[in-house]
């Protein structure tokens, strides 16, 4: 009895070493279908799953020689720490997570949308006006995030900073209960968490602040993301994926509903809620991608959040854009230009 | 299923602490206690940073309505860390205070420098990752390009404080010579061996903080991230391995406890309340024999009694002679409290005083000597008491036929944590467990005859007592009995500097 303790403990050290240091050799590779394997994180939001959830629908992935594995993440910092880790090939980033790539943690493959989603939000009752209201109050965010991004580039267009109020870091989902609760003065949050205290505060909460105010002054990227090491292991994988992607947001622009269906189903949510979401993007096609990507607004949008997180305090990243902006990719799937180790077009 | 895990930490603490009432307890509640919180914490990180497959979901959450629960709860990324720097910390402090404890005796000084790091350095790591401090070093150059070393580092930090622990425990262990106490020591250790094993799963292997998810290095290892169900099924069957493991060796230890014949807390509160009790009582009893004394002597000078009726008055004699020293012996039991404690160089020398009080038996009787301390003791008194468990020995014998061949009584003295240790074991009859568990209180006994009003142990360990000792015992029927008298060392000003 003693021994058997003895070895099974041994056992249970041994599988946790291997699985505290570098994991089992089971996960990636190729499926027993012939399809290569890619895991994927996705949002819980409309933006980052619906391409997702059509492309499980519609085929467009396995039509390239691709099975996903999808993990699912609350927000960009978890996610790139996975890819980071190794767990997840691909991930979705929102633009409050763009100092990642700055700090040469992932690179950009595929530009997914320009975000209308985020929201600051604020307690009818507590008399603020703008955002110099909001000064001395709590604000909730998740930091890193495109809910902090906001904010933070809202309260320096009103000549403010983050100490003039205090920021205080939840998760996504915290965050709605603390400002319905009444812990936190406001949010700066996205759809459909956005929408999702409006309804539950019915009248108590107001927008204060809309990014949909601000597309003159600032466009605010959705990307899909990866790393060096497995982009440069298989281009041809990464540009295959590239271009099953782009038909599923060219699927999705033609079948909003449909698409909003399919993202509810991957998520677990009522489709009312995801139909609110539907505006809260410029979702991009692969014509209106291409057309950005051409004329160089594309460029524009990233070098603009590059120098807003260049700038920012505490920023500790320095690699160039044309490190992290994957370019190369987006013109071969785009516009059918193919650079020397990119891919094979099919 | 994790949350199954914790249901079934919380319940052995419950138990051990309920059923355990002892200082120790509370560390072993603490080890429980700093692993629960944990869990409890990875699991929230785990719910409201995502990061896992449906499947692992499923493990994690039982159900969805659970994990929205959660995901929902208004916990900031600050409370979140300090629950899990607060589990850590009281883990931490609880293992090397309870190994502190255990491995006992040292000199006073050091055994309260060694209590205080003990302390001190949990809450110092604590402070250390506190958010509100962390946010201080967390943004400078150094730490940003060496955040995963420094992690590591804390993570090795984790495993030696940990090894720590156990080694002196595992050093303690090897020390001991009392079977019993070596036997309930024993799982006390597999159990700190189980929880530093879970402790190593979750937090060693878990990220060092959670407050701060802008950093991207915030995870370290794919701990977080179980996507592959099998990999998330083994993480949680091992989990459940070592927490179970860990309740069997606390379930044996409080078995080895219940078994062992000691006083408790409610058998002593009983002699205490007893003891007045008693000597009102044979006061009283004392004053009716010595009435019936008289007369019966009166009744013997009357020269009309038939001869039949003379033996008749001095068997009555005889048995008022016989209870009138009963109720003295009785009286004296609880009345003891005038001792008189001298320092004795060589306690041998009261084995040898026992010795002589036992007088003359068939019984051989085997005396080793390993070691001699000096302790604090009332000579006579002692040699009184350990007559008392040589003569208990001897009737044992007796009982059940004896003295045979192998029948002998042998007398150990030997050093054993800090104490001298006065060991009786007999070739006896033997005790049954039940009796066992009775064999201190006042006026139990196996054997109830003329002679013997089960007074002997309760006197034993008065005496034992009274010299800031204790007595233990382990039997087995129809092998025989081990009674220790521990009386503690003693160490003189001087020596302890």
């Amino acid at each position: 009895m003693k021994k058997g303790i003895i070895a099974l403990s041994v056992l249970c050290i041994a599988i946790l070493l291997v699985e505290g240091l570098g994991g089992l050799p089971w996960s990636g590779g190729r499926r027993q279908t012939g399809l290569e394997l890619i895991r994927v994180g996705y949002h819980t939001n409309y933006g980052g799953s619906s391409a997702m959830a059509v492309g499980q629908a519609q085929g467009y992935f396995e039509q390239e020689g691709l099975q996903l594995e999808l993990v699912s993440f609350n927000s960009g910092p978890p996610a790139i720490a996975a890819l980071m880790a190794g767990d997840v090939d691909v991930c979705f980033l929102g633009h409050g997570a763009t100092y990642f790539l700055l700090e040469g943690c992932a690179d950009v493959i595929a530009v997914e949308s320009l975000s209308n989603a985020e929201q600051i939000l604020v307690r009818a009752d507590a008399g603020v006006e703008d955002m110099a209201g909001l000064r001395g109050m709590t604000l909730a965010t998740p930091f890193g995030t495109s809910g902090e991004n906001f904010a933070e580039m809202v309260l320096a267009l009103y000549g403010m900073d983050r100490q003039d109020l205090e920021m205080v870091n939840y998760d996504v989902a915290g965050a709605v209960t603390a400002f319905l609760n009444g812990t936190v003065d406001a949010v700066s949050l996205w759809a459909p968490y956005t929408t999702e205290i409006l309804t539950r505060a019915s009248g108590r909460a107001q927008v204060l602040e809309d990014c949909r105010d601000f597309r003159d002054q600032f466009a605010l990227p959705m990307s899909w993301v990866s790393t060096d090491a497995f982009i440069d292991a298989d281009p041809d994988r990464t540009v295959r994926f590239v271009r099953a992607l782009y038909r599923c947001l060219d699927w999705r622009a033609e079948h909003p509903e449909e698409s909003a269906r399919l993202a509810a189903g991957l998520l677990g949510m009522g489709q009312d809620e995801l139909l609110s979401s539907l505006d809260t993007a410029e979702w991009l096609t692969s014509e209106s991608a291409a057309l950005y990507l051409q004329d160089g607004r594309m460029e524009q949008w990233y070098a603009a959040q590059h120098r807003f997180f260049e700038d920012k305090e505490g920023s500790g990243g320095s690699v160039p854009m044309e490190d992290y902006m994957r370019f190369e990719i987006l013109r071969a799937v785009l516009l059918g230009q193919e650079e020397e180790g990119t891919c094979s077009s099919r | 299923m994790l949350f199954a895990l914790t249901g079934l930490l919380a319940t052995m603490m419950v138990l051990f602490v309920v059923q355990n009432r002892r200082p120790v307890s509370v560390l072993v509640g603490g080890l429980y206690l700093g692993l629960i919180v944990i869990i409890l914490a990875y699991i929230l990180v785990w719910i409201k940073y995502g990061g896992a497959t449906g499947t692992v979901d499923l493990m994690l959450c039982l159900t969805r309505g659970i994990k929205r629960w959660l995901l929902y709860l208004p916990v900031s990324a600050s409370a979140l860390s300090r629950m899990l720097l607060l589990g850590k910390s009281l883990f931490l402090a609880s293992v090397m205070l309870l190994a502190v404890a255990l491995s006992g005796p040292r000199r006073p000084w050091v055994q309260g420098l060694l209590f205080a790091l003990g302390a001190l350095l949990p809450a110092a790591h604590y402070g250390a990752l506190h958010p509100a401090v962390y946010q201080l070093y967390a943004g400078t150059a150094f730490f940003r390009a060496h955040q995963m070393q420094l992690f590591d580092l804390v993570r090795v930090l984790y495993l030696l404080w940990l090894a720590a622990g156990l080694a002196m425990l595992v050093y303690q262990y090897k020390k001991l010579r009392i079977a019993w106490v070596k036997k309930s020591f024993y799982y006390i250790l597999l159990l700190v061996c189980y929880l530093n094993f879970l402790f190593v799963l979750f937090a060693v292997l878990g990220p060092i903080q959670v407050s701060d998810t802008t950093s991207v290095y915030y995870v370290h290892s794919n701990f977080l991230y179980r996507q592959n169900p099998w990999g998330c099924a083994l993480f949680v069957l091992c989990g459940f391995f070592f927490a179970g493991s860990g309740s069997q060796a606390l379930w044996k230890y409080l078995e080895v406890c219940r078994s062992i014949g000691r006083p408790d807390v409610s058998i002593s509160k009983r002699l205490r309340d007893s003891n007045t009790s008693v000597r009102m009582f044979t006061h009283g009893m004392k004053n009716q024999f010595l009435v019936m004394r008289s007369i019966l002597s009166e009744m013997q000078r009357d020269p009309d009694l038939c001869a039949r009726q003379r033996q008749q008055v001095e068997e009555l004699s005889a048995l008022t002679r016989n209870m009138l020293l009963r109720m003295e012996e009785l009286r004296n039991v609880f009345r003891t409290n005038a001792m008189v404690l001298v320092p004795v160089e060589h306690p041998a020398q009261i084995v040898e005083m026992a010795r002589e009080l036992l007088g003359g038996t068939a019984v051989p009787i085997r005396v080793e000597c390993a070691g001699e301390r000096p302790v604090l003791a009332d000579r006579q008194h002692l040699a009184e008491a350990l007559c008392s468990v040589m003569t208990n020995g001897v009737d044992a014998i007796a009982a059940k036929g004896g003295p045979g061949p192998d029948d002998r009584i042998e007398v150990r003295l030997y050093e054993n944590r800090g104490s001298m240790v006065f060991e009786v074991k007999d070739t006896g009859e033997g005790i049954d467990k039940k009796a066992l568990r009775r064999i201190f209180e006042p006026f139990y006994t196996s054997r109830n005859t003329k002679s013997n009003w089960g007074m002997g142990l309760t006197y034993v360990q008065q005496i034992v007592r009274g010299h800031y000792g204790e007595v233990s015992i382990e039997s087995q029927v129809g092998q025989g009995t081990t009674l220790y008298l521990s009386i503690p060392v003693y160490t003189s000003a001087k020596e302890e500097g």
